[in-house]
């Protein structure tokens, strides 16, 4: 029996993180993530005015900034409601606030797609990867990123969300300004990755069906299938989500879905030898992300694969790179039912300074489920705490008898390429996780 | 034929920078142009331990985020492998607010954390030895085109404009305020009365800094669409040393006047047009637009 440790730099993950690998006889028996810094933004935000939050937690991270600020402006308007002053929020404003936010998924998926996990495929096949490519997708994520900006100003960074509402007022001019970037992204999804109509994709339930279109998305499934990877990187088969934005829904999934989750169960560990908390539900590790809001939606696709594969790496690639598909399709359909005669800002009938309580604040992000909660004492922020989606997918376990989301998805791999296949379908976040 | 060599490095951050530039619309042709050691997302030539411990030339140097002397970037200390980077480039570029001042990651620890050259407004940053060879592009984030723009002219011409604090003029000798759509409000003295409205000012309610802070945001636009201010979203100063302020979204008024007046007009000036402009009641400036 030969017992040896690794410890291995992974970089381009919005910042690094150090994984430390244990093996024994060429599997993976153990592993630890470690994040190296933590930058502080819960006590920077700290005796703050309230509103002031919405300027500072989207620059938590660059990529998912707009997610932050959705869950920011939840858990201020769940502060509302718990001191008893109703928030009205006109559908307008709701439908705007959850397509833009359905942009920085999609400019993030399709990132995570073209630079990390094609590239890695390829790789496995012995081949490069073209970057031509690469751009190409990058260029669909700019027209995604303008969504954002013709609403919200700007992107990465803006805080045009507020409690009550948003502070834009569009016309319809920007709305098929909008629309035509929208069918931008599309097109490049319908030409690279299924190479046929997206309304004939979202509604795929099975994988040979999938199978039926070529384009990336086929060639990701024929090389994890080929490379006998497709059942590798199960975790706990336990999925949560507590979003509800655009078409993502609450609830859990173990073998059955249950829609109530609530956050009293959420709990964080500090951990000695790196930054980033550990967080359980209930005591117990979860997977977030598309995989998990898929199989809580009962997505027929998402289920059908998990009949065969679980929640492999397969499952994981294929539901995310789905996600791209089904939320541009919300984008395009949300823009056409936007009345814009709708107010887009119901001022709340007491300033949020005159209040004192908490209140908690959900969102889908990305990468799976954010969660910030907010206390307002005197008038300013007294408590402020985030916990992103990579601390749930990428904690280290304290107790033998149940590993981290990923310490479980790593166990028993046996190379190079496995681990940075399976590591990367978590597509982690590093500034996120060291907030 | 020799091409420019680039190596991006990344300090406390949030890696805004990092995915504003990726917002480049002529992204694909600069890389081809210029060779990029290390940057945080694209494929570069190193690996990130690699780059921290670069010992040839470079060409441009940038550094995003913040500088913390006890701040550990890949498991080795930031500080220590950067001023070395330093001390091998021809130019620095401090892209973003945290680079330039210190900016929002600052405010965790202020007397341990600086922009490269600048601590806030004073100029004894932890890397202020290299003054010199450093530009600044203040911006939470920075405009991908400001820092493409940077490359580029200091590439072809060795030199550009600069300001007090080291940031370009072609870009900061504008002011957010110019080019907004509200413009007309603002010389009216007309506030918007609520957020969410096409119509008024921001200046004098919710808190928008645009006459005060430099920066092109209203002249080449955000994702080449749109800006804070012409959303509705009230200018938070991110391009200044000031930034991150308390309470943004209100204006601090001293006697209903805003305590801060628009960059170089002093109070008389402003007190006798805003006294002026009042006196009229102009119907279409009161009046939806739509």
């Amino acid at each position: 029996m030969s017992i040896k440790i690794t410890k291995e730099i992974i970089e381009k993950i919005e910042g690094e993180a150090q994984l430390e690998l244990v093996w024994e006889n060429g599997r993976v028996k153990d592993s630890k993530v470690k994040f190296f810094s933590y930058r502080g933004m819960e006590e920077i935000i700290q005796g703050r005015h309230p509103l002031d939050a919405l300027v500072f937690t989207p620059r938590v991270c660059g990529i998912c900034g707009h997610a932050q600020l959705m869950a920011s402006v939840h858990a201020l308007e769940d502060i509302y409601q718990n001191c008893g002053i109703k928030i009205e929020l006109s559908q307008k404003a709701k439908k705007i606030r959850d397509l833009t936010l359905d942009c920085e998924i999609i400019q993030n998926h399709l990132k995570w797609y073209f630079f990390i996990i094609l590239p890695i495929l390829y790789k496995i096949k012995g081949k490069v990867f073209p970057k031509s490519k690469s751009f190409k997708a990058l260029n669909a994520t700019i027209k995604a990123n303008k969504i954002i900006a013709t609403f919200a100003g700007q992107w990465p960074h803006n805080s045009y969300m507020i409690p009550g509402g948003i502070v834009c007022d569009p016309t319809y001019v920007e709305i098929y300004q909008a629309k035509s970037y929208i069918d931008e992204v599309i097109s490049f999804f319908e030409e690279e990755i299924v190479k046929s109509d997206i309304n004939s994709i979202v509604h795929i339930k099975n994988i040979k069906e999938l199978m039926k279109f070529e384009g990336f998305l086929k060639e990701t499934v024929n090389t994890i299938q080929e490379n006998d990877l497709a059942h590798l990187g199960k975790a706990h088969d336990r999925f949560i989500a507590f979003g509800e934005n655009s078409i993502f829904e609450k609830g859990k999934a173990i073998k059955t879905v249950a829609k109530g989750v609530h956050p009293r169960y959420i709990q964080e560990e500090s951990l000695d030898f790196t930054y980033a908390k550990n967080v359980t539900y209930n005591d117990r590790f979860y997977e977030v992300g598309p995989l998990a809001r898929a199989m809580i939606a009962s997505n027929a696709l998402a289920k059908s694969l998990h009949r065969v594969y679980k929640d492999s790496v397969l499952n994981r690639i294929v539901m995310k790179v789905m996600e791209t598909a089904y939320l541009s399709y919300q984008v395009r359909d949300t823009l056409e039912c936007i009345d814009i005669n709708e107010k887009s800002f119901i001022k709340p009938k007491v300033k949020i300074e005159t209040l004192e309580g908490t209140g908690n604040g959900f969102a889908e992000a990305a990468r799976g489920s954010l969660y910030h909660s907010i206390k307002i004492k005197e008038g300013k922020i007294d408590l402020y705490n985030i916990i992103t989606p990579t601390q749930w997918n990428l904690g280290n376990s304290t107790k033998s008898e149940e590993l981290s989301t990923i310490q479980q998805a790593l166990l028993g791999l046996r190379n190079e390429n496995e681990i940075s296949l399976i590591f990367r379908s978590f597509d982690e976040c590093s500034v996120c996780t060291t907030h | 034929m020799y091409k420019k060599s680039i190596l991006w490095i990344q300090g406390i951050t949030c890696n805004g920078n990092t995915q504003s530039f990726l917002n480049f619309p002529r992204l694909e042709i600069f890389t081809k142009q210029y060779k990029f050691l290390y940057h945080p997302y694209l494929e570069s030539a190193l690996d990130i331990n690699e780059a921290l411990n670069y010992k040839e030339k470079i060409d441009f140097l940038i550094i995003e985020g913040a500088i913390s002397k006890e701040f550990v970037r890949a498991g080795e200390n930031f500080y220590e492998k950067v001023k070395l980077l330093c001390e091998n480039a021809k130019y620095i570029l401090a892209v973003g607010t945290c680079a330039t001042y210190g900016g929002i990651f600052k405010e965790k620890d202020p007397k341990n954390i600086t922009g490269v050259v600048y601590n806030k407004e004073e100029s004894n940053g932890f890397l202020s030895e290299f003054k010199k060879k450093v530009f600044n592009l203040p911006g939470c984030p920075a405009h991908p085109e400001w820092i493409v723009y940077t490359i580029e002219t200091l590439s072809a011409k060795g030199k550009l404009k600069v300001d007090e604090f080291s940031r370009p003029k072609e870009i900061y000798g504008y002011l957010t305020h110019h080019g907004c759509t509200r413009n007309e409000y603002f010389e009216w003295k007309v506030d918007t009365k609520n957020f969410g409205e096409k119509e008024g000012c921001l200046f004098y309610i919710q808190g928008c800094r645009a006459p005060i802070t430099h920066g092109s945001c209203n002249k080449i636009l955000w994702n080449e669409v749109s800006s804070k201010t012409r959303s509705g979203s009230p200018c938070f100063g991110c391009t200044e040393s000031s930034f991150p302020r308390k309470n943004m979204f209100e204006t601090k008024t001293f006697m209903s006047i805003p305590a801060d007046l628009p960059t170089g007009v002093s109070k008389r000036a402003y007190l006798t047009v805003t006294g002026i402009a009042k006196t009229f009641h102009i119907k279409r400036l009161k009046e939806k637009l739509i």
